[in-house]
């Protein structure tokens, strides 16, 4: 029953290229957060008074 | 052209402009982002928990209050200056903006463990570049000198600030640097190429300016053991929680033999028995720390400069023989001195002050904060009318 209504899911041209775009912002986005985290230092700082 | 193709160039197109998009973003919030009511970079907003104000923060909340015809006094140093064991409304620095009044803008950049020619210098440095009335003011004690502007947790701000044409060209500290990461041993070294390849990126894309803006603002995302279970909490809705200093007579119980052995290291290794029971420098000391001073700070900087040398706490000074009593007030005189001889006025920090004013071997309670806020005024407004 669920296979027969597939077809009907099946989006129209422009709102899958939409999709696919808002995908790449997605994934644009990501790769700048990515960027944030790369930058953050491997061992945390422990404050330790001097 | 097919729709397959087509898509993929959307796809690739749409992933640039989400790159891109945010790292405009990013440009526009190292703009204006800064911690609301700031007062000090409290332990909620530091790389303590993994929170890094990217370096043009720092220079965004010394401009906040500041306008033409005012003094900026920008704040630098370590968690002593930072206000460690000084709640909030307790802040030192707050004491000195009502001691200088209307005509000075008071802004505190210390962080914890920084040293002197961290952080806030460099802001102070970019701001005097700019002919901003700006005096800086930071604290230090003799072995730990000037510190170096890279390495640590507060080093990043010294590659970020260059990156971004932010410091006066100056060779002799470009020449220091240079050797000390020749001088590193490997891993180190790898740490530091890695934090100037960031500093590097966040000069192009500001990926450390937008993701601060958003887990300030928003959502935090990387988890710490300070916050634990409230790491992803907007760092805007954690109040700066500094706690009121203890009874006094629960101070200074903690860990007395090792706080008695770094309080006699910061002059045992200083100084030497000279003639008719005098103390005198060692000479490699002295060599050392003008070497530091002319190595560190940029000429421009050094009259617009005041180094507090920071004494401990009496609780353990009264410990100390006579002998090394002696020898301990002879390295605070006798490296103040060297800061004066290189143009740079300094003050001893800690004359007078009771067992009361600190809450440990080093750090302030709010009655030490009020003491050192009036001497600093002093000499704040001494060094701006000379």
């Amino acid at each position: 029953m669920s296979l027969r209504f597939l077809p009907k899911l099946t989006l129209p041209a422009p709102v899958r290229l939409l999709g696919r775009f808002l995908l790449g912002l997605a994934i644009g986005a990501l790769f700048h957060y990515m960027l944030y985290r790369f930058s953050l230092p491997v061992q945390p700082f422990i404050y330790v008074a001097f | 052209m097919t729709t397959t193709r087509l898509s993929s160039w959307l796809l690739l197109g749409g992933i640039l402009t989400g790159f891109l998009g945010s790292a405009w973003q990013g440009r526009l919030a190292s703009a204006y982002s800064k911690p609301g009511g700031f007062r000090r970079f409290h332990q909620r907003i530091s790389p303590d928990t993994i929170y890094y104000p990217p370096y043009a923060m720092l220079e965004a909340l010394a401009l906040a209050r500041w306008q033409p015809g005012k003094t900026l006094v920008i704040i630098g140093g370590n968690s002593i200056l930072n206000g460690v064991g000084q709640p909030a409304d307790e802040l030192w620095s707050l004491r000195l903006q009502e001691l200088l009044g209307d005509s000075y803008v008071v802004v505190n950049l210390a962080f914890r463990g920084a040293y002197p020619m961290q952080g806030a210098a460099l802001v102070a440095e970019s701001l005097l570049r700019r002919d901003i009335a700006v005096l800086f003011v930071a604290n230090t004690n003799p072995p730990a000198a000037t510190g170096r502007a890279p390495g640590g947790a507060s080093g990043y701000l010294y590659w970020q600030a260059q990156y971004q044409n932010q410091l006066v060209p100056f060779a002799a500290r470009a020449e220091s640097i240079r050797r000390w990461l020749d001088s590193l041993p490997p891993l180190e070294r790898q740490q530091q190429a890695e934090e100037r390849l960031g500093a590097h990126l966040e000069a192009w894309f500001r990926q450390q300016s937008l993701w601060h803006h958003v887990g300030y603002r928003h959502i935090f995302t990387v988890w710490n053991f300070v916050l634990a279970r409230d790491f992803w909490m907007p760092r805007a809705s954690l109040p700066d929680n500094e706690p009121s200093a203890q009874p006094l007579h629960d101070r200074f119980q903690n860990f007395l033999p090792q706080e008695m052995a770094i309080v006699r290291s910061f002059s045992e290794s200083l100084a030497v028995p000279g003639a008719a029971d005098q103390w005198q420098l060692e000479a490699g000391s002295r060599q050392r720390l003008s070497a530091d001073i002319e190595t560190s700070i940029v000429p421009l900087l050094r009259p617009r400069t005041l180094i507090l040398l920071c004494e401990n706490a009496p609780y353990y000074l009264d410990q100390l023989s006579p002998a090394e009593k002696a020898r301990d007030a002879f390295v605070y005189s006798a490296c103040a001195q060297i800061w004066r001889d290189h143009g740079i006025a300094c003050e001893v920090a800690g004359a007078g002050f009771a067992p009361v004013d600190y809450i440990d071997r080093a750090h302030l309670s709010g009655d030490g904060g009020q003491k050192l806020a009036q001497l600093v005024a002093r000499k704040i407004t001494q060094l701006n009318h000379p």
